[in-house]
Formats: C-alpha cells, structure tokens, sequence
C-alpha cells in the first residue's frame, strides 16, 4: 500500500493490523494447530482414517442433512421473513422475537425436546406412518430448527429495503403474481437468499448438540461426522480424529468459496446503486 | 381515451385522504395534479391505475367503468417518482419487460420485441444504453428509461407520479420541457402529479389544484395563474403580498391602500383579504397618491427579475416587489433607503365562510 492511498482511508494501517493479528489467532492458529496435529499421521494411516467407510458415511450424512435442511430451510425462511415483513398480524414482535431463539437455547436442550417429539412413542412421531428421530429425516429436523434463523434474519432487511415500488412496477406493467416474484422479486432476493443458505448450510455441517440425540448415532446410517471426531477423541486416537476434521473443513471449505463466488456474481448485477 | 373520476372518496382509518372529488381530462391532453404534500394527489393516480382501490367513487377510462378492474385491464402507464427499474435487467430487459410477460398468445414474436424496445429507446433518445445497468445511468436518463418502459404495453393512458421530484433543478427543467415534447409527439393522454407550480404552469394544459383531499380549481394554466378561484389557490400558485381590509362598493381599503375590488360591487364594508403579486408591486422615489411607505431590506438581483424585500414600518408588516434587472438599475435602490410603493392591481377575497376554504395555511 502506497502512502497517498492508506491516507484516502483513515485508519487503514491499524484496522488492517488488527483484522489480521485477531483472524490469525482465532481463526488461523487453531486451524494450523488441526494440521499440524494430522501430519503427525502418516499419510498411509491419513489416508486409510478418512475414506474408511465408516467416515465416508458420515460424510454423506452431515453434508447432506445439512443441504437438505438449508435448502427447506431457504424456502421457508423467505416465506417467514416476507411475512413478518409484509404483512401486519397481532403479535407480530412475539413472533419476530421468537426466531431468535434457536440461537440462544442450548442445543442439547433442543435435540432432546425434538428427540421426545418425534421419536416412535413421541408426541409426533406415534402420529406419523414414518420414523423421524433415529433416521437422516431426523438429522435434518434438528438443522431446520438450528438453521432457520440464518436465513430469516438474513433476509428481512433486505426485503424492508426492497419495499413494495418494483413489484408494483411489475404489476402496472401486467405482470400476474408468479411473474412478479420470479423475474423482479427473487433475483432482488438472490445474493441474501444464497447468504442465508450458506450460513445455514454451515451451521448444519458443524452441528452436534441438537443432532446427536435424535440422531441415533447408528455407524453407516445416522452418524454425522462431529460425533464420529468425538468418538475418536474418546478413545485417544487424537491424529485420526483432527485428520477426519481437516478434511471436513476443506471440504466445507470448497463449499462455502464456491457459494461466495456464485453470490458475488448475482450480486454484481443487483447491489450496485439503486 | 379521456379519464374520468367521479365522486372520489378515500379514507385511512380517522384520515380523510380525498373527499367527493371529481375530475376530468379529455383525451391527448397533459393535466398537472398541483398541490403540496398530502393533498391526495399521488393517491388519486394510484387509484386510477388500480394501485390503490377507493373506498367510493368511479374510475372512468375512455367510457369504460373501470373502478373495479384488475390492473393488467386497465392499460395504464405508470411511472413512479424514484424511477423503479429492474436493477437485475438491463436497459433492454427493463424494456420489453411489459412484452415479454404477456400471455403466449399475446407476445410479440422476440424480433418483434426487439423492434420495438430499440424504437422506444430511440424516442427517449437512449438507444446507446441498451445494454446497460441501471446503476450506468444518470437520475434522468434512469427516468427516460422508466418512460419508455410504461410506454412498451401502449398503454391509453400514461400516469407520472413525481416525475421529475428526485432529480436536481436542471435536469428537473430539461427533462419537463423535454416530457411536454414527448406528449406533443405521442399524443397520449397524461396525468402528472407534481408539487412545483412552476413545473405544472409550464408543462401542462390543464391544472388541477388540489388541497386537503379537495379539487380547488381545475382550468388552463392561464386561467388558474390569472383568476383563482380562493385565496388557497392564489397562494399556492407563486409568491404574494397579502392585505387585510375590507371592501365597500367594489372598492378594496387596505390599511392604507385603496383599489379597485371588480367582482365586490355589491359588498358592503365587508372583511376581506387581498393578494399582490410581488411583479404587481411598483416601487418609486415621488412621492404617490396612496402610496405605501417601506424601508428596503434586501434585494436579490439574480435572474431576470430582481427581488425586493420592503418593510412597512408603520402597519408592521413585510412586502415583496420584483422589477425588471433594468428597472432596478434605472432605480439605483439602495439597502436602507425608504421608498414609495404602489400596488397595482389585487385579486381580493371577501373573507366569507362561504368563499373561505376553510383552513388553507401554507
């Protein structure tokens, strides 16, 4: 950085410093220590640790549990932020309040609470012709309730700031509804939409308190990878343990850098001026 | 295709929006909705377009009721005062939005389409931007655009709410007389809501003076400018010198003026109110037969009338007089100096309950 363009921006130097040293402490150096602890596999042992078929299962069950979630997720957020911003109702605040609070419960407490719900002799679950709780349907309940809150509050300010003007726009112009929605409303929506989805889906393949009750924890069927580390962790197997974490980290990492790059290309077009 | 709205009413909860209100406007003709903020004018358009619904009262379009008509029967034009495009389009999708979402069987073939977006773009003089965002563009260029797109459906009428309200005052000036010319091409019938007087005397055929949910007067510009029908519409309509008095036989006496009141023949002693137009102001160093007396305290000589503010020690109160730029020269005035003023002509309104509007404070 030249001189004459740190002076444009007040401050840059120092803020930059203190982005990079507190990032580099509390993200980099546990991240480094993950990989420092794995290379101390060979990488025969790595290699057989993470493709044994036990992991790969739960590879497919976290990841996919969790896109299966943020996408339901992702659709029914937006219905619940459209509405909470749209529509006047009585009670509106408790409603609003209430999104917040799978953030604030302890996770466990709403793994069992859902596990008691859904389960065969549960409230729920004697009532449906399918089993819930110890099945991925199960694991995917718990991320949608985990997960909503992503999306929800994700979306609303951006559908306060969109306003009703486009949409009426569209109408004067003899749009019916559906064609509102899906050529002015949701691409307005898409980069927050894919922001929402991306946390949720994040949230979801880390999850572990609320999953790990309704889950079952059965080996090639309903273990999620977390529970697979902790396991590992118990039986002092430390190295096999932070290698089936490296690789769940790249991969959500891959994951992740490929949803940004997808939002900034939708965003490109829609955020810039008004 | 003429518009016509009859017996207008429109409530928000204890709220009177717009009461009994009727309007018409023949067809090709640009109309100017002219009033201050909350006068209901922005809502009669919405009502007219079908964005709103009104709580009684008929929408008329070319003969047509068409008060309870979803907004694709209605063909209307609406161009909404912060422009609303498509920021995700292009120039060209925002365009041929209005084409491409019709019924299959209705649509336009693509070549078609395009044909068309490119003539529209070319009549508000854009056809470069087609390939555009609308963050690429200037405010009034984004404007034009929002025309040209109401303009894609061929729609009979064509409503502009604020049209020009969010631009700044040149491009504001540019843009209207180049609106007026666009109308004088087209020929469609046009409804604008504005609340810059100047905008409305200059643009429009016709003006509707709108107040508190009332119609106040409807007439040429000419004709609202010269003859106001009260004291809220001469108000509105440009500064004003404001006299209370009364009137005896026609003759308007103005705390130290006496003029001719036409029309108050009958009117005997009778309170009343009259209007000046600062360029009604003469302003002289004789001495007068009825002549006011005022110290000048500031004058203003941009443009080309120069302002002069006056004030008349004697009944306190404050008078605003605009001369020619040679005039004031030719005056040599001076900050301080106390000089003669003369009114010349007044529009004077019996203070009547029944010719008062009611409340009209601007």
């Amino acid at each position: 950085m030249s001189r004459s363009s740190s002076s444009r921006s007040p401050g840059f130097g120092i803020s930059l410093g203190i982005t990079i040293s507190y990032l580099s402490l509390m993200v980099a150096l546990p991240l480094a220590a993950l990989g420092a602890k794995t290379f101390s596999l060979s990488w025969r042992v790595f290699w057989e640790t993470v493709t044994s078929p036990r992991v790969l299962a739960s590879y497919r069950i976290s990841f996919g549990a969790a896109f299966a979630a943020a996408v339901v997720n992702a659709v029914l957020g937006l219905l619940v932020a459209w509405v909470l911003v749209r529509y006047p109702f009585p009670g509106k605040r408790l409603v609003d309040a209430v999104i917040d609070l799978p953030f604030a419960l302890p996770t466990a407490v709403a793994g069992i609470s859902l596990t008691k719900l859904y389960a065969p002799e549960g409230w729920f679950g004697h009532l449906l012709p399918f089993k819930v709780a110890y099945t991925p349907l199960g694991i995917s309940i718990a991320l949608l309730f985990i997960g909503l809150p992503f999306v929800v509050r994700t979306l609303q300010p951006v559908l306060e700031e969109l306003g009703t003007e486009l949409e009426e726009a569209a109408a004067t112009l003899g749009a019916s509804r559906w064609q509102t929605l899906r050529r002015v409303v949701f691409p307005e929506l898409g980069p927050a939409l894919l922001t929402g989805f991306a946390l949720a889906f994040a949230r979801g393949i880390g999850e572990y308190g609320s999953v790990v009750f309704i889950s079952g924890n059965m080996p090639m069927r309903t273990e999620i990878t977390p529970l697979l580390i902790i396991t590992k962790l118990e039986q002092y197997e430390y190295a096999q343990a932070t290698a089936i974490a490296v690789v769940m980290l790249l991969i959500s990492f891959v994951l992740l850098l490929g949803i940004n790059l997808l939002q900034r290309r939708i965003s490109r077009k829609v955020n810039h001026g008004s | 295709m003429s518009i016509e709205i009859a017996n207008l009413h429109k409530r928000f909860g204890q709220h009177t929006i717009l009461e009994n209100l009727n309007l018409k406007v023949e067809t090709g003709q640009l109309v100017a909705l002219l009033g201050p903020s909350g006068s209901g004018k922005t809502t009669i358009l919405r009502i007219i377009a079908g964005l709103e619904q009104a709580d009684a009262g008929t929408v008329i379009l070319n003969g047509r009721d068409t008060t309870q008509d979803p907004l694709d029967k209605r063909r209307v034009g609406f161009v909404f005062q912060h422009y609303a495009l498509f920021r995700h389009m292009t120039i060209f999708e925002n365009v041929a939005f209005g084409l491409q979402v019709r019924p299959r069987a209705q649509r336009p073939s693509k070549k078609d389409i395009s044909d068309r977006v490119r003539e529209l773009l070319s009549l508000v003089q854009l056809d470069w931007v087609a390939d555009r965002y609308p963050h690429q563009l200037s405010g009034g260029q984004r404007q034009r655009v929002a025309l040209a797109r109401a303009l894609a459906v061929e729609p009979e009428v064509l409503l502009l709410d604020e049209p020009f309200g969010a631009l700044d005052a040149k491009v504001r000036a540019e843009l209207r007389r180049w609106l007026r010319k666009l109308h004088d091409d087209t020929g469609i019938t046009s409804l604008f809501v504005t609340h810059d007087q100047e905008e409305a005397l200059e643009v429009a055929d016709r003006i509707a003076v709108l107040h508190q949910g009332r119609l106040e007067q409807e007439g040429t510009p000419e004709e609202v400018y010269e003859h106001p029908a009260n004291p809220f519409v001469f108000h509105f309509l440009g500064d004003v010198n404001l006299f209370h008095g009364r009137v005896h036989q026609g003759q308007a006496e103005l705390a130290g003026v006496s003029l001719p009141a036409p029309g108050h023949e009958g009117a005997e002693n009778a309170p009343a109110v009259a209007f000046v137009r600062p360029h009604d102001v003469e302003l002289s160093r004789e001495p007068e037969p009825g002549a006011l007396v005022a110290e000048i305290t500031s004058i203003h000589s941009f443009g080309p009338l120069a302002r002069v503010q006056l004030r008349d020690h004697q009944a306190e109160r404050d008078l605003e007089a605009a001369l020619p730029l040679e005039r004031l020269r030719a005056l040599r005035l001076t900050l301080g100096e106390v000089v003669f003023v003369t009114p010349r002509q007044a529009k004077v309104f019996l203070d009547q309950p029944t010719e008062a509007t009611g409340t009209w404070g601007i």
